[in-house]
This record gives C-alpha cells, sequence and structure tokens, in this order.
C-alpha cells in the first residue's frame, strides 16, 4: 500500500514537474513572439509612414499637371462645358409621350445654328 | 566476604518493571532518519500542492485576458512631431526614419575603389572630397546625412567594408515649395523655426503618445492654382515679387496663401532672405486705390454721401507740396459710383474729407486695418500709418496712400465688404463644420449689397476688366500704390494688386493678388497698373478654382442675374451700370 502511494506521488510530482517547465518555456516563447511582434509593428508603422510621404509627393498638383499634359488629352474645364441638368432639353423623350400617360410638359428643342454652350448662348451685346 | 552469584541474582531482584526507552545505536539513527524525511516530505508536498493549485488556477480558472505589461508603451520607442495635414488631409509635413552615412576610414582597404563606388551611386558627393575623407587616418566621418531608403539601399548593396548607417529622423516636406511660405521650416533639433512649424512648436512636438496631426484649412489645389497664375505673371511682368490670399468670405479659413519668391523648405538655411520673406503677410505696402473700397464702404454707411451724389473732379487738388491728381482724369464731375468705376483718386479724397479724419481712422481700425493680423504664423507685419492723421492725411489714405497694410488683412477687411458686413478673423486651422465662427459686425447688410453692386461694377465696366471669369460674377477693385522711396514716392515704382470675390451675388471667396514692382510690357502698352498685372491673375485663379470648390456658374446676360446687380442712382431710375 505504501510503496503504491509512494509510485503515485513520484509520478505526480513527475508529471506536475514537467507541466510547469512546459509553461515557463512556452510562456518565455510567447514572451519573444510577442517582442517580435512589436517590432515588425514599429518597422511596418515606419513603412505606412514612408509610403504615405511618397503618396502625398507623387500627388504634387504641379507633377499631376505636368503628367495629365502629356498622356492625357484633358483640359482645364472650360466653363461653357458645366451646365445644369435642368436645362437640358427632353428632345426626342417630349416628341413621344407614353400613350397611357398625360403628355409630358414639351420642352423647345433648342434653335439649330447655335454652338454647343448653352451658358453663354442668351448672352446679349453689353449696352 | 565477596558476594555469591546467588546474592548478586537476588541483590538485583525483583528487576525494574520495563520502561519505553528510546533506541540508540543504529535502530536511533534509522528512526530519526525516518521522521526526517518524513518532515521534509509533508513541506515539500504541502509546497507542492500549492503550486499545482496555482497552475489549475491560472490555467483552467482564470479564463479572462492576460493583462499586457506595458507593451503598446513599447511600441513607440519616443513620441514624434505631429504631422501636418490640409484639409482634404494631404500630407504637408511628416516626420521619416532616415539613414545616415558614415565610414570608418581606418578600416578601409580600397579608398578608391570605395569613393568611385558611392560617386556612382550618390552622384552628388564629389570624388575629390569624399577621397580625402576616406583616405584620412580618422575613425569617424559623415558622408552623406539624411539618404532616402532607394538612396539607402544602393549603398548598402555596393558591400563595401568599413561604411555603416545611423538612423536619424528628418521632417519632411513632401509638397516641397508649395507650402513653403505656409508651413515653415524646423532646425535641426526638431524645433520650428518659421511658419506653421513655429506657432505651432509645442502642439506639434508635444511628447504625448497619440498626437493627433494638425489640418490646416489649405487646400493643395488652390494653392497650385494660385501660386501657378501668380508665378506666371511675375515671370510676365518681370516682378520682384508677388503675393496671393485666398480666402473663404464667410468663415474666414485661409485656402491659400502664397508669396514669392519662395524656397525649398529642406533647403530653408540656405534660402536667400528674400526668398523667405513673406509679401502675404509681412511685407506691409501701400495699396493704392484698393482702398477705395473702404472710403466708398465708410461714406455710405455713415450716410455721409448717397449714390446719386457726386463730386467735382474736374481739377487736381492742390494741398502743401502735394498734388492729387486721377489716372486717366474724366476732368468732369463724377458721380459716387463712378468715382469707385474709374478709380478716381480726387473724388476719393473729397469723400474722405467728408467723412473726417476721426471717423476714418475709428472705421479703418473697426475693419482690422491698423492693428496686427491675427493669422497664426510668427511673420506677421504691423500695419504703418501717421501718427498725426491729420487733413492731409485723410485725403491720402482715402485712396490708399500714406497707410501700409499686409495683403492677408486687405483680403479679410474686403470680405467683411462683401459677405453682408461681418469681419471675421482669418485663420489658417481648419475650422470643425458646425463650428460658432467668431465675427463682429462693422457695417449694415445694406451697405455691404450696395459695395457688392459696385465692385461688380468695376470688373464690367470699369479697370477691373481683366479679371472677369465669365460665368462667375467676379467683382474686385484694382489698386496701385506707388512704393514710397527717400523723398517722395518713386513713379515707376509699383505695388500693384487687385482684390476680387465670386460669386457676387452671393460672394463665398475672395481672391487677392499683389506683384511687388511689375514692368510694363508689349501686351500691356507699357502699363503696370493692378487692371494690367494682378486682375487678370485673379480672373484665372477664379476660372480655375470655380470648378473645385462647387461654385455654380451662372448665366451673367441673364436678366435676374443682371437685376441682382443693378446700381441704382436714385430718383428711382435704374441705371443697369451702362454709364
Amino acid at each position: 500500500m505504501r510503496r503504491a502511494l509512494i509510485c503515485a506521488a513520484l509520478v505526480l510530482t513527475a508529471a506536475v514537474a514537467h507541466g510547469i517547465y512546459q509553461l515557463k518555456y512556452d510562456v518565455a516563447r510567447l514572451e519573444t513572439e510577442l517582442t517580435r511582434l512589436d517590432r515588425d509593428l514599429i518597422a511596418e508603422r515606419e513603412a505606412i509612414g514612408v509610403l504615405e510621404a511618397e503618396w502625398s509627393y507623387l500627388n504634387r498638383p504641379e507633377r499631376l499637371a505636368r503628367l495629365a499634359a502629356r498622356h492625357l488629352d484633358l483640359k482645364p474645364t472650360a466653363v461653357h462645358r458645366l451646365d445644369g441638368l435642368e436645362r437640358l432639353p427632353l428632345g426626342p423623350l417630349a416628341r413621344r409621350p407614353a400613350p397611357s400617360a398625360p403628355p409630358l410638359p414639351v420642352a423647345k428643342p433648342p434653335p439649330r445654328g447655335r454652338s454647343g454652350g448653352a451658358l453663354l448662348a442668351s448672352a446679349r451685346p453689353a449696352l | 566476604m565477596r558476594p555469591t552469584p546467588e546474592q548478586l541474582v537476588l541483590d538485583s531482584w525483583p528487576p525494574a518493571p520495563a520502561r519505553p526507552r528510546r533506541p540508540h545505536g543504529r535502530p536511533q539513527a534509522i528512526e530519526t532518519g525516518r521522521n526526517r524525511l518524513l518532515v521534509t516530505g509533508l513541506v515539500f508536498a504541502v509546497l507542492f500542492l500549492i503550486l499545482a493549485a496555482r497552475l489549475v488556477h491560472v490555467t483552467l480558472l482564470m479564463g479572462g485576458e492576460p493583462s499586457l505589461a506595458g507593451a503598446p508603451a513599447a511600441a513607440r520607442a519616443h513620441a514624434e512631431r505631429a504631422e501636418i495635414l490640409d484639409r482634404r488631409g494631404e500630407l504637408l509635413a511628416s516626420n521619416q526614419k532616415t539613414a545616415s552615412l558614415y565610414a570608418n576610414p581606418r578600416v578601409i582597404l580600397a579608398p578608391e575603389e570605395a569613393a568611385r563606388k558611392l560617386t556612382r551611386v550618390l552622384p552628388e558627393l564629389s570624388y575629390g572630397s569624399l577621397l580625402g575623407k576616406l583616405d584620412s587616418k580618422r575613425g569617424f566621418v559623415w558622408i552623406k546625412r539624411n539618404l532616402t531608403p532607394k538612396q539607402q539601399y544602393a549603398v548598402n548593396s555596393l558591400g563595401l567594408p568599413g561604411i555603416a548607417f545611423q538612423t536619424e529622423r528628418r521632417r519632411v516636406y513632401p509638397q516641397g515649395r508649395l507650402m513653403a511660405h505656409i508651413l515653415g521650416f524646423t532646425g535641426v533639433d526638431d524645433r520650428g523655426l518659421a511658419g506653421i512649424e513655429r506657432y505651432f512648436d509645442e502642439r506639434l512636438g508635444a511628447r504625448r503618445a497619440g498626437e493627433r496631426p494638425l489640418t490646416l484649412s489649405v487646400d493643395t489645389r488652390i494653392q497650385y492654382a494660385l501660386r501657378d497664375e501668380l508665378a506666371r505673371a511675375v515671370g510676365k511682368f518681370r516682378a520682384k515679387g508677388g503675393a496671393g490670399v485666398v480666402l473663404d468670405a464667410i468663415n474666414g479659413e485661409v485656402l491659400a496663401l502664397v508669396s514669392l519668391p519662395d524656397f525649398e523648405p529642406s533647403l530653408a538655411a540656405a534660402a536667400a532672405e528674400e526668398a523667405r520673406f513673406n509679401r502675404a503677410t509681412l511685407g506691409v505696402y501701400e495699396l493704392g486705390s484698393v482702398f477705395k473700397i473702404f472710403t466708398l464702404a465708410m461714406a455710405l454707411d455713415g450716410r455721409t454721401v448717397g449714390l446719386s451724389d457726386s463730386y467735382d473732379a474736374t481739377k487736381p487738388i492742390h494741398v502743401a507740396r502735394f498734388i492729387i491728381r486721377d489716372f486717366h482724369a474724366k476732368r468732369r464731375w463724377l458721380s459716387v459710383p463712378e468715382i469707385f468705376l474709374y478709380s478716381s483718386n480726387i473724388g476719393a479724397a473729397k469723400m474722405a474729407l467728408d467723412v473726417g479724419g476721426t471717423a476714418q481712422r475709428a472705421y479703418l481700425d473697426k475693419l482690422g486695418l491698423l492693428g496686427r493680423s491675427r493669422i497664426e504664423l510668427p511673420e506677421v507685419g504691423l500695419p504703418l500709418y501717421p501718427a498725426r492723421w491729420g487733413k492731409i492725411s485723410t485725403m491720402t489714405i482715402g485712396f490708399g496712400h500714406g497707410i501700409a497694410v499686409s495683403a492677408l488683412q486687405l483680403a479679410s477687411a474686403a470680405a467683411a465688404v462683401v459677405n453682408g458686413g461681418v469681419l471675421v478673423p482669418p485663420t489658417l486651422i481648419k475650422r470643425e463644420a458646425g463650428a460658432e465662427v467668431p465675427g463682429r459686425r462693422v457695417m449694415s447688410p445694406e451697405t455691404s449689397a450696395t459695395m457688392r453692386r459696385l465692385l461688380r461694377l468695376v470688373v464690367q465696366h470699369g479697370t477691373g476688366k481683366k479679371a472677369s471669369a465669365p460665368g462667375y460674377l467676379v467683382g474686385g477693385k484694382t489698386g496701385t500704390g506707388e512704393k514710397a522711396g527717400a523723398g517722395g514716392y518713386r513713379r515707376k515704382a509699383l505695388v500693384s494688386s487687385f482684390v476680387g470675390a465670386f460669386p457676387m451675388t452671393k460672394p463665398r471667396y475672395v481672391v487677392l493678388a499683389l506683384l511687388d514692382e511689375p514692368v510694363g510690357n508689349k501686351d500691356s502698352f507699357g502699363y503696370a497698373t493692378g487692371g494690367w498685372t494682378a486682375a487678370p491673375v485673379v480672373g484665372r485663379v477664379v476660372a480655375r478654382i470655380a470648378p473645385i470648390l462647387g461654385v455654380e456658374p451662372v448665366d451673367e446676360a441673364a436678366p435676374e442675374v443682371r437685376r441682382a446687380m443693378v446700381v441704382t442712382t436714385g430718383g428711382g431710375k435704374a441705371k443697369l451700370a451702362s454709364f
């Protein structure tokens, strides 16, 4: 009986000791991992900072203007190319209203011979 | 007689009763040993029980997250100077880790080869001086500080012995010279020396974790448009310099602030004094006719004159040793709107006299033109005006001579004139959406409305025709001030400016352009006045920035627009700006 007890106690001791050492090394490993992650985090944040600065540098308006002039066929928005949606004539849609619906209010189509811009088309000579 | 064996036995009879007795000798040692073992075993058992209990407790019973022991604080080695952003979040200034290259010449075996390879990768270094450094007997020598990551990689790939990097931090301005005068720059120890960097040095350099970036009110796109057009005019008219401001007329936010010539912030220490001088806020100039805005405003606001009044502008005014004459004199009586339209000095001087020096001075003070601007920059100039504000001063100040103010101040006062009569202090920091805007009423809304129409008149029919941007209803005033030199004004040294606002039906933005000593050319028929040099800048800038700012173009000839801009000159007769 006593021998069995001693045996059991020894086995338990061994198991517990093993468990404790395992835990200790696990913790040490996790701590190293944590330090490594922290360092990586700092490095990544630095990299993000560099990229943000580079992005701002590449987005300098004068650089974009230069590139746009070289590669794109765009020009600055001239004011006569801007207009409000409500000024668009309904055109063909107005001439064919839905049969069941009451006739749509017809907008006068723009007279022929005028140039595209609607804005200054109604300009009269200064007094 | 010797006792007999029988007596001996009888003497010790009866034998003493048996008593429990400690074993001694070997049996006793074993007993002691066993006891001690037992005690030790018990002690260890208790200790291990505690350990086992703690183990169970930690692994099974305590299910919550373990508390981190100061890990986030370790993530930031030291607090950094805060970033500066523009109103849309574009990065204007940040701290970067840079590698500075140094060498240990004692360890370098082949200095020529090392110098050759290094100059190939870093072409800005001179071979001769580099060789001299690497050939020396010193233990430490700088080769080049603050390399970019690309340069660092290139140098590293060379695989040269005896050279190494040291990490340094540097303030970087990705937008370069575009924001030079606004941002300023920092010195060696990351302390602000000029501009926003200096004004907010404490706020930016706060050594606390998680410092938020500083958001300015400036818009990079507007800044670029203004700088581009201003630089073009400075070049075209061979001016010494220029200044430009774009202000939000309602809340005082500065959308753009340009001063030319400017400098590269990363090379600020080597920049010329002329380039570092902020002509928009620090420079004070006698701006000339733009001041007529305020003369008219104070005269109308104080009901000294009405729109139907007129002044005799037939002859120049002779007072003391001065002659006040008109540029392109009409030589007739001019109505109040005409005085503004044709920028008559004679008319303005007489109007100022009617207002009176005391009232004039008080009004200009109210408009913030006599004190230092409260903009968030250290480089702000103090306005200059006469100590004794006599009759002559009143007259000359009426048309903007004898008083020197900064461009920003003028723009801010002009904003008060057009926005309904409320003076809002200009600011470089973006205002919170919905925050209350600090403002002080300086004139009646009616006066402001009248002034808006008069300003529109100047651009439609007056000296400011070149500031017109079709569709955007630009209104404004030209100014041509002569710079004061020794013993009087220098006729040929002008400060030409134009201050405008748009859209004049309900102004949202004020744009000012100023040229320092422009020279007339063939295209301007030799004229270097505000109408020829500065007004076109404002017109072009408005055409460029209006779509960005979301200002809808209107048909300027539409009846409702023309009705809104009509200038009634009393007697019930509306004059549709056809004088």
